[in-house]
């Protein structure tokens, strides 16, 4: 049986990953939300389905974590298959000479009486990139 | 066709996503069999899609029978475990169209009347699951969404349309009650609907040519393509021969 598809749950909740990163200078960069990013590029350019694609690979891999690291506050990717998977994801979409990387999953909620979004923190977490 | 397509888009992101994953192989023996190919690709992506699409390629033009139909169902498979954090609704459609497919062969032809007429009622019962199963997703979908108070007071369109990571800011939707509701409820009498509706001959083409606009809709507005193309596709299990003619007999008009 599929489906049934477009259920309440799914659609009350946006997802969104934030990456910043320690400088060698000793500053961290703004928080950025690459999957975001990533789906608004697509929405320009309907061709590029590799960007939406990377925007969905992202939101399964910080729900899937979210599990493995909720409540901690760093990370080492030692807590499951999927905090190792994140860290590898943050990893590929930080700057090489990164000396530590932030990653922040939130949970945004439109509400509809006050039309206005309320933000939940799911996980933010700091590791050392190997 | 589609597969091929969709490979040759996903290619290059797959390519990277697989070396950010760890494969854990099954216990179970016929599981770890049947994904042997999935497991495989993780060392050799490359030679995994080049195969995958010359054998593609090779369907594409063999005539269909029952073995190119467990072939591709079984790369359907393998694409899907290999891609499953990038699949969505698309790629389940598939695997139970490429299912399905398998019983859809006219060929060969065998000199055993027994057996043709086995064949024939083989092929039959494959397109009436196929069109049962597509028809049973709009039934699921708004039942589930008429049991929903957020669906029935119209709300879920203010939030899809609050959805960022799904909704297209290109396309503005004003944030009104009655439009939310007529929305809500549109999608809602569709979905329930087109059960009923599609066995008829009357009304077949008509909620198909409904189910393509609503298809499109998602597509370009939810950021989902690769679903609404996969449902559209699957709208052509439901056309006889007679709603072929008719449509042509449309265009002739027109």
């Amino acid at each position: 049986m599929l489906g049934p598809f477009f259920i309440a749950d799914r659609i009350i909740t946006s997802p969104h990953v934030y990456v910043s990163t320690l400088n060698s200078s000793g500053e961290w960069s703004p928080m950025k939300d690459v999957g975001y990013e990533r789906l608004l590029d697509y929405q320009h350019h309907p061709w590029r389905l590799h960007k939406l694609k990377w925007s969905e690979y992202e939101r399964y891999v910080a729900l899937k974590a979210y599990p493995e690291i909720d409540s901690l506050k760093q990370i080492d990717g030692r807590e499951g298959t999927f905090s190792k998977e994140l860290i590898q994801y943050a990893r590929m979409c930080s700057p090489a000479d990164a000396d530590s990387i932030k990653v922040l999953y939130t949970w945004n909620s439109w509400q509809v009486e006050s039309k206005s979004v309320k933000t939940d923190t799911a996980f933010y977490v700091t590791f050392k990139p190997e | 066709m589609y597969t091929i397509i969709k490979i040759m888009l996903l290619w290059n992101v797959s390519s990277n996503i697989i070396s950010l994953q760890e494969f854990v192989p099954s216990p179970s023996l016929i599981i770890s069999t049947l994904f042997f190919p999935a497991q495989w690709a993780t060392e050799h992506i490359f030679i995994f899609y080049s195969i995958c699409i010359a054998v593609l390629i090779i369907i594409l033009f063999v005539r269909w029978n029952h073995v190119s139909g467990i072939v591709f169902f079984f790369l359907v498979l393998n694409l899907f475990r290999v891609n499953v954090s990038i699949a969505n609704g698309s790629d389940y459609v598939l695997i139970m169209l490429s299912f399905w497919a398998i019983g859809m062969a006219f060929w060969p032809i065998l000199e055993n009347k027994k057996w043709n007429t086995l064949l024939i009622l083989f092929f039959n019962a494959a397109v009436f699951l196929c069109q049962l199963q597509i028809a049973f997703i709009y039934l699921v979908s708004g039942i589930d969404k008429l049991k929903s108070e957020i669906w029935r007071s119209g709300d879920a369109i203010s939030y899809i349309a609050h959805l960022d990571f799904f909704y297209n800011p290109n396309i503005a939707l004003p944030d009104n009650h009655f439009l939310n509701l007529t929305l809500s409820w549109i999608t809602i009498v569709f979905e329930l609907a087109f059960p009923i509706l599609i066995w008829m001959k009357k009304t077949r083409l008509v909620m198909l040519s409904i189910g393509v606009i609503f298809h499109l809709v998602i597509w370009f507005v939810l950021s989902i393509p690769d679903f609404g193309l996969m449902m559209i596709v699957s709208y052509l299990i439901f056309m006889k021969d007679s709603d072929f003619k008719r449509v042509k007999g449309m265009k002739l008009q027109s």
